[in-house]
């Protein structure tokens, strides 16, 4: 069984860097210090939401 | 996913870059996307299942992740977090709500 931390409000929210459509990388914290950014964590494609 | 594209230029008016995180491939994101009529914020592939740990949201048993928002400010912090249980799907205006308050 892994355990795994939650995350909450006032956190340091972990960076991380992943690929998009067409293979971009993207991290987190290239938008630190610029704009706020809205995860949206989803179940899986072809799901509602 | 659909309902945070209708409303991109709002959270694009207040500074907030939008991305949509699951564990499918970039390939099926893609297909998925287009099914759609296009996704244009990016839609993030994190196959490996290490940032849904790590944001604490791994489903062991779809080997998947639930659901779930986090509104990240300037300064790296979380602030605001939300999940959702079975049939609940974050209302993006409430989202929004919230990410003019981080201004």
């Amino acid at each position: 069984m892994t355990t795994q931390a939650e995350i909450k409000v006032g956190d340091e929210a972990p960076d991380f860097k992943l690929t998009s459509v067409g293979g971009k990388e993207h991290t987190l914290n290239e938008f630190r210090g610029k704009k706020n950014v809205l995860l949206l964590f989803y179940v899986l494609d072809w799901t509602p939401g | 996913m659909p309902a945070f594209e209708a409303r991109l230029k709002d959270f694009e008016a207040a500074n907030a870059q939008v991305m949509g995180i699951n564990t499918d491939s970039m390939f099926c994101h893609d297909a998925w996307a287009k099914s759609l009529g296009g996704i244009s914020y990016p839609l993030l592939a994190d196959v490996h299942r290490d940032v849904v740990k790590k944001y604490g949201i791994w489903w062991p048993e779809l080997n998947a992740n639930y659901r779930a928002t986090y509104i990240v400010d300037k300064q790296g912090r979380v602030q605001f977090v939300e999940r959702y249980g079975k049939g609940e799907t974050p209302d993006p205006a409430k989202i929004l709500a919230e990410v003019k308050k981080l201004g």
